[in-house]
């Protein structure tokens, strides 16, 4: 077979999305604004290979704008990390 | 505050936290998203807007310096089937990959051929250089450019 | 802490009332290219910004005996500037030319990047070259201090609470023989902070060294002046054994440290090795540009 056969194969083809990343429309996950959105940031030890003591969220969990503090208590079945 | 601008050629007012910074006015308070939140340190150049022609980093740009100034952002220049002619080289030299870059470094190159309209290779990879790529190389970014240079040379001398 | 408000004062004499105000817990901004990346690192406190770039300071002027340059002159302005286009000044527009990127330029000033305190700071050595002086203004004065006087420690500078930089003040040079080079070294070709860099001059009075000044950055805790190594150039013929020895009486004058950038080795190596180029090499060969 020829590459006049083929319909993609030896062409030149336009970028599909080209225009919309050129002209900064096209959307990339930062650019979304669902309502009700909600922004998570992940929180971990100063210390590594510290003995882990306890946890208290009680001071960020009241702190203005926190919708929920979320650990590993909070998860319901954890097949990985210790109890 | 109540801060005072244009934004592609519009009067605009917002009201801004006294440390806002103009990525996050632009982004949040006016959706204007093609203003990419980067690096955040003034570092990468995904944030350039142009402040009265030249490239500025709005993620360490204070919203309240930029009153009674105009900010061009990318959607001054082209929009999805009306691009601008440098817009036209980049898609022809297939110069962007994931595309996160281009809104800036289109600023950026815009805003140097304003000012020089046939500046050599360096000069062109020079006004490029605040704004890092983590596809391409520069490689086709840099032919574009200069494919639109030596375009506009050749059209003026027909002149 | 948040900031709590930003002060847009539109005139000198306001800003200095609200200098003399609030003292230390006011924060200026320029720029803001430094400012605002220490306000994300939580690593400034000041609870109130003043933004002077409504105030009247952005020219580069030529007064009789000195030149001008105005605290709101950015980068951009100083590589611009006709003025500035000539020897010896032309290492101050290289220098202004490798602090951050394009975008950084065009919004930091030269004053600012003075006052970040830091011996990385790519201005600061052509200008301790050329003798520049800074304008402090506050409501209780005016005063004019040589750059020299102006480091005190890093991002401590001699600027006391209430005060602001107006000017940077260079001397007119009569014209002369002068050779100028700006090196920085580091990791890349741009958008990086210096791991050393050094503005040399020399006027030259026949084969005799009429004059001579260096300056280093990041070889001591503020940017300095080599004034010992000046001394023993001065008046005299630039033979081999004479550099030999200005190199020497250089590692005297300085005391790099080893940080994460680089080993205080490396550092003396390149203070040693970029000296001695500039010594020995012809005035053509010397553009100055960065080393990785």
């Amino acid at each position: 077979m020829k590459n006049s056969d083929f319909s993609y194969i030896g062409k030149r083809l336009p970028r599909q999305d080209a225009e919309l990343q050129l002209t900064g429309t096209c959307r990339y996950g930062d650019d979304y604004f669902p309502p009700n959105l909600l922004i998570a940031k992940a929180r971990y030890s100063d210390y590594p290979h510290a003995k882990l003591l306890g946890v208290d969220v009680s001071e960020a969990e009241a702190m203005p704008g926190v919708a929920a503090v979320i650990t590993c208590r909070d998860v319901p079945y954890n097949r990985f990390g210790g109890g | 505050m109540l801060i005072h601008f244009h934004v592609n050629g519009k009067a605009c007012a917002v009201d801004a936290a006294p440390d806002e910074k103009l990525l996050d006015t632009l982004r949040e308070k006016l959706q204007i998203t093609s203003v990419k939140r980067g690096c955040e340190n003034g570092d990468c150049g995904a944030c350039t807007v142009l402040l009265d022609g030249r490239p500025v980093a709005s993620c360490i740009f204070l919203t309240v310096k930029a009153r009674n100034h105009s900010i061009q952002t990318i959607e001054a220049f082209g929009e999805p089937g009306h691009l601008h002619p440098l817009q036209e080289k980049f898609r022809a030299h297939g110069a962007f990959q994931c595309g996160f870059c281009a809104p800036g470094v289109t600023l950026s190159a815009i805003s140097l051929l304003n000012q020089n309209p046939t500046p050599t290779e360096e000069e062109v990879r020079r006004a490029i250089s605040g704004n890092l790529c983590r596809c391409s190389g520069y490689v086709q970014i840099v032919e574009a450019i200069m494919d639109y240079v030596e375009e506009r040379r050749a059209a003026r001398e027909e002149l | 802490m948040r900031v709590k408000e930003c002060f847009c004062p539109s005139s000198q004499e306001q800003a200095l009332a609200l200098l003399a105000e609030l003292g230390d817990a006011l924060q200026i901004c320029a720029g803001g290219t430094d400012l605002l990346v220490m306000l994300r690192k939580g690593k400034t406190e000041a609870p109130f910004l003043m933004d002077i770039s409504g105030l009247d300071l952005s020219g580069i002027r030529e007064e009789e005996d000195h030149i001008s340059i105005g605290a709101l002159a950015t980068l951009t302005d100083v590589q611009e500037s006709p003025l500035l286009n000539k020897e010896p000044y032309r290492f101050l527009q290289r220098a202004a030319g490798w602090v951050g990127s394009p975008q950084i330029r065009n919004a930091a000033t030269l004053a600012g990047n003075l006052c970040t305190g830091i011996p990385s700071a790519d201005t600061s050595t052509p200008l301790l070259a050329l003798d520049a002086r800074v304008r402090l203004a506050s409501v209780r004065r005016t005063r004019e201090i040589p750059l020299t006087g102006f480091f005190l420690a890093p991002r401590k500078t001699a600027l006391e609470a209430d005060e602001m930089v107006t000017e940077v003040l260079l001397p007119r040079f009569p014209s002369g023989d002068y050779r100028t080079e700006f090196r920085k070294v580091g990791t890349r070709k741009e958008l990086f902070i210096s791991i050393f860099h050094i503005a040399s001059l020399l006027e030259m009075e026949g084969p005799l060294v009429k004059r001579a000044r260096f300056a280093m950055g990041v070889m001591a805790p503020v940017p300095v002046r080599l004034f010992r190594t000046e001394e023993l150039l001065t008046g005299k013929s630039l033979t081999p054994a004479l550099i030999d020895e200005a190199l020497e009486t250089m590692k005297t004058e300085v005391h790099p440290r080893t940080s994460r950038h680089a080993s205080k080795e490396y550092r003396m190596m390149l203070a040693e090795n970029l000296l001695h180029r500039f010594l020995t090499e012809p005035p053509e060969g010397a553009e100055g540009g960065n080393l990785c």
